[in-house]
């Protein structure tokens, strides 16, 4: 006789087949569930999450687009405002000494008023104050110290050529020392300071290569 | 009496019900109907996904082409706030300035002749403070204190007019340089007498304390 039967199921009986159908039935369907609709709604729920943050993200960067011109603007006075700061009150160093810029710089003064600059000295830079410090400042304040003789009105006339050709250029230090020789005739150390733009050995380097 | 025998010849599974919808046939059609339900419903999210990877991939491209002027724009506000500080640091410098001239060329003025001076100074601004722990951060103080002291000698029978140079100092300059004036303590004394002068002199120094750069 044949078999027709799965394990205890008579698949000639009808009621086994329609029962053995649906038990199929449910179970394809529960995998329809589990591996299609659920895999499905999870890959949904991710796309519209990335879709939504795409998005915003798109609109944070077309907002600031926007404002670009604004930017470009604003740029380009800062620049102007820098570029006329920095040729009017920076010393910048010539052939690598500030002391020789600050020199050329002064003897035009030293010349009205009648001073003698006889030596120039760089001493060390000092670390620029701010409101806000910063990790990495731009600037140094650069103390240029001058040996001169001269009078007393000699050298009131070149400090006061110094405030009003280099309104950057700060008194930093003074010694008139009267000299029992030269009554008339003082030996003077004065220091000015500017601000220096600070110059690191790497940028050095560059600069002069050739 | 005769005896019926009733025989029953129906199989269990050819029976029939009464009902006019036949659980045999309505079990497997619901299962059916189900399947196809689950079947369109998979269909319907599909369709759905299918549009929205659509509409994310155009929010993909739409960022890719304005990723450009994006950067842009980042670059543009990196320099402008890098050229605000730069700014802001020349312009602190420039707010630190104490002017002299004025004053300097007044002092003479202010001298009696009996008085010489001997040595005139402005001491270097004090230095910058820094954190203790980061020696090599940027300063955290935003002034800087500078002295102009005046060191000279004066007839002692004349020492009056030492004392009207330091009130002259003290309320005769309104500048915006010497805060106060001051002889400190033992700073005015005689002078060892010398064979060769010609009388007694007193020496003095008077120490004006100037109005604080402040870089701001």
């Amino acid at each position: 006789m044949k078999d027709n039967s799965i394990s205890g199921l008579n698949l000639q009986s009808p009621a086994h087949r329609i029962a053995l159908l649906v038990g199929v039935g449910l179970a394809l369907n529960a995998a329809l569930i589990g591996f299609m609709i659920l895999p499905l709604k999870k890959r949904m729920v991710e796309c519209l999450r990335a879709s939504d943050e795409v998005g915003f993200i798109n609109n944070r960067m077309s907002a600031v687009i926007r404002s670009t011109n604004q930017k470009k603007q604003n740029v380009a006075e800062l620049q102007a405002q820098y570029d006329t700061l920095r040729e009017r009150d920076v010393l910048t160093p010539l052939l690598n000494s500030y002391a020789m810029r600050a020199k050329r710089l002064v003897q035009p003064c030293a010349q009205q008023s009648g001073l003698d600059i006889e030596n120039v000295v760089e001493l060390s830079s000092i670390p620029l104050q701010q409101p806000q410090p910063l990790e990495n400042s731009a600037f140094c304040r650069q103390p240029i110290e001058f040996t001169a003789s001269g009078s007393y009105a000699q050298l009131t006339a070149f400090i006061a050529a110094m405030e009003e050709e280099y309104p950057m250029s700060i008194l930093f230090s003074l010694k008139i020392n009267a000299q029992q020789s030269t009554p008339e005739t003082h030996k003077i150390q004065i220091c000015y300071e500017w601000p220096a733009k600070i110059v690191h050995l790497s940028e050095q380097l560059t600069a002069t290569k050739p | 009496m005769s005896k019926h025998i009733h025989l029953n010849l129906i199989k269990d599974g050819e029976l029939r019900t009464s009902s006019s919808v036949r659980i045999h046939t309505i079990v497997p059609v619901f299962v059916g109907l189900i399947t196809l339900g689950i079947f369109v419903w998979w269909l319907y999210l599909y369709l759905n996904y299918i549009s929205l990877k659509q509409i994310h991939d155009q929010h993909t491209e739409i960022a890719t082409q304005v990723k450009p002027g994006y950067k842009h724009v980042l670059e543009l506000t990196a320099e402008e706030k890098e050229l605000t500080a730069l700014n802001a640091q020349i312009i602190a410098f420039d707010g630190s300035r104490l002017k002299y001239a004025a004053v300097l060329k007044h002092i003479p003025e202010l001298v009696d002749p009996s008085i010489q001076f001997t040595m005139i100074e402005v001491t270097p601004p004090s230095p910058p403070l820094f954190k203790k722990e980061a020696p090599t951060s940027a300063p955290t103080n935003t002034f800087a204190t500078t002295e102009l002291i005046i060191t000279g000698r004066a007839a002692s029978a004349k020492v009056d007019a030492v004392d009207r140079l330091l009130k002259a100092l003290n309320t005769g300059l309104s500048t915006n340089l010497i805060k106060s004036a001051a002889i400190p303590k033992g700073s005015l004394r005689q002078e060892t007498k010398s064979r060769d002068s010609a009388g007694e002199f007193v020496l003095f120094e008077i120490r004006c304390l100037c109005w604080p750069r402040r870089f701001q």
